[in-house]
Parts: C-alpha cells; structure tokens; sequence
C-alpha cells in the first residue's frame, strides 16, 4: 500500500511517498539558517526506515528551485551514511540547469562501484 | 541603464531572499542568462548568510550593505558587514578559508575536500562550513576581503564573464 506524506517549511516541500521504493521529491526553496535541523530528522528516519525494510530511496531534486550551502550538508550526511550502510539511494537531478549540475554532479563522491548509491542527471 | 545596484539591510535572515531576489531582477533586466543570474543570486545569498551569521552587530551599529556591480568583463557582488573591535576569530577563519580554497588549483577539489570533511559529521553537528567553497566552485568567483579600521569588513566576490 502506498503511504504519502509531506514535509514542510516555508517554501521548501518534502514530498515522500512510500511503496517498493522510499521516494523524496523536493520542491521549491531550501533556504533556512540551519536547514539541518527541519531536514536531519527526516532524511535519518528515511534511512532507518529503508535499511529495516530493504528499500531503495530515491531523492528528486529536479523540481528544486534553490538551496544555500547549509542543505547540501544533510544531503551529504545522508548519502555517506548510506554509503557506509547497505542503503541503496538514487539521486536525481535536473543537468539542464547549471546550478544543479554542479551541485548534484559534486555528490557523485558518493556513488558507490555497485550502484547502490548512484547519481543521476536527467 | 544602471550597472551597479546597493542596498542596506538589516541582518535578519529573511531579508536573504529579498535579496537575492533583487540580484536577480537586476541582472535579469539586464539581459545575463539564467545560468548567471542562479550563479550571482547564490553567491550574493552566501556572502549575505555569512554576514549575517559571523558579523558582530548591536543596537547602534547594523549596517550591512550589498552590492552588485556589471561590468563588460566581471560581475563583482561586495558584502559588508560590522566585525569586533577585539581580534575576531571568524575573521581569522574567514583568512584561513580563503587561503585554503587558493591553494588547490581548481576550486572543484576544494568543494569535494570540503564535502567529504562534513559529510562524516553527525546529523547533529550544524555546521555547514560549505559557503565560501561553494562560491568558488559553482559560483565560478574569486573571493577576496579586506577590513577597515572602523571596524567593517568587505567580502568580494567577483565572477569572470
């Protein structure tokens, strides 16, 4: 059965939706202070929830307007953890636009040599 | 029309977007591409964050000013903010940064190095630290700064075009 939720805080909208995968879509603009402190608790429960039932998550930037530098760090929390973990985790990212390919295309550090974490423009 | 816009704002971080907003109405006006107006938006929204947060203001000083500046070869966005009269360790941080970023050769490694550091943090630890490389590397700018001796320091940022 598929669950839908969504996170918001100002104009910055978490779209998760959960069915054979954990989707997070982003939407609008990441730019809080401490954006760790509304998304830290999200994306760590994202993983918990995929490493107790075996789920891919998948994390949609594509529709991502902005973020400030201070969003780029729980993202990256989030795909190291993975990485050390047995998360398998698919970034997408929208290469059409220049921000977001250098911002995205940077988090291919992360990707690991069996695809399960893997980032991907389109 | 007018290559340089200013404003002085109050160092409340509601006012980033605002803004960064004005950047981008400013260059949009002006013809720049989508691609340089996201760059010079973003740029200007980090020196501002970083004013915000490392500036030492109080009830009688604060004044903190942004800038952009067209030119036919550059972009230059200029923050300025107030520092303490006493040694200022974000000022020495902000040196060390700066001096960091300058010595790798292409400021991509910088933002990957940088990356990798926060990344292994926990996701209780706060801190970014990602700002200033970030302008270097998907801002494509050169940043620099100086201080006055009133006590106000100028970050600068400047993007070849």
């Amino acid at each position: 059965m598929e669950q839908k939720n969504t996170h918001t805080i100002k104009s910055l909208n978490l779209e998760i939706t959960e069915n054979e995968y954990i989707s997070i879509i982003w939407h609008g603009k990441s730019t809080e202070r401490n954006p760790g402190n509304f998304l830290n608790p999200i994306l760590s429960e994202t993983l918990s929830r995929s490493t107790a039932e075996g789920k891919t998550i998948i994390m949609d930037f594509r529709e991502l307007e902005f973020m400030n530098s201070s969003t780029v760090t729980p993202v990256a929390k989030m795909l190291e953890q993975g990485k050390k973990g047995s998360n398998s985790i698919t970034v997408y990212y929208n290469k059409t636009k220049k921000w977001q390919e250098l911002s995205f295309s940077a988090l291919k550090i992360f990707e690991t040599d069996d695809d399960r974490i893997s980032v991907i423009g389109n | 029309m007018d290559t340089f816009i200013e404003s002085r704002i109050v160092p409340e971080w509601d006012e980033i977007d605002l803004a960064r907003e004005k950047t981008e109405h400013f260059l949009s006006d002006r013809g720049f591409d989508s691609d340089i107006i996201d760059a010079i938006a973003m740029v200007t929204g980090e020196l501002i964050e970083n004013a915000i947060k490392y500036g030492t203001y109080d009830s009688t000083n604060q004044d903190l000013s942004y800038s952009v500046e067209t030119g036919d070869t550059a972009i230059i966005i200029e923050v300025k903010n107030p520092i303490s009269k006493e040694f200022d360790e974000n000022l020495d941080k902000l040196d060390k940064m700066i001096q960091w970023i300058r010595g790798f050769q292409n400021p991509f490694e910088a933002y990957i190095e940088r990356l990798k550091e926060v990344s292994i943090r926990s996701f209780t630890d706060g801190e970014s630290g990602l700002g200033l490389t970030r302008i270097a590397y998907e801002g494509q700018s050169i940043v620099d700064f100086y201080a006055t001796d009133d006590d106000i320091i100028s970050v600068s940022a400047v993007y070849q075009l």
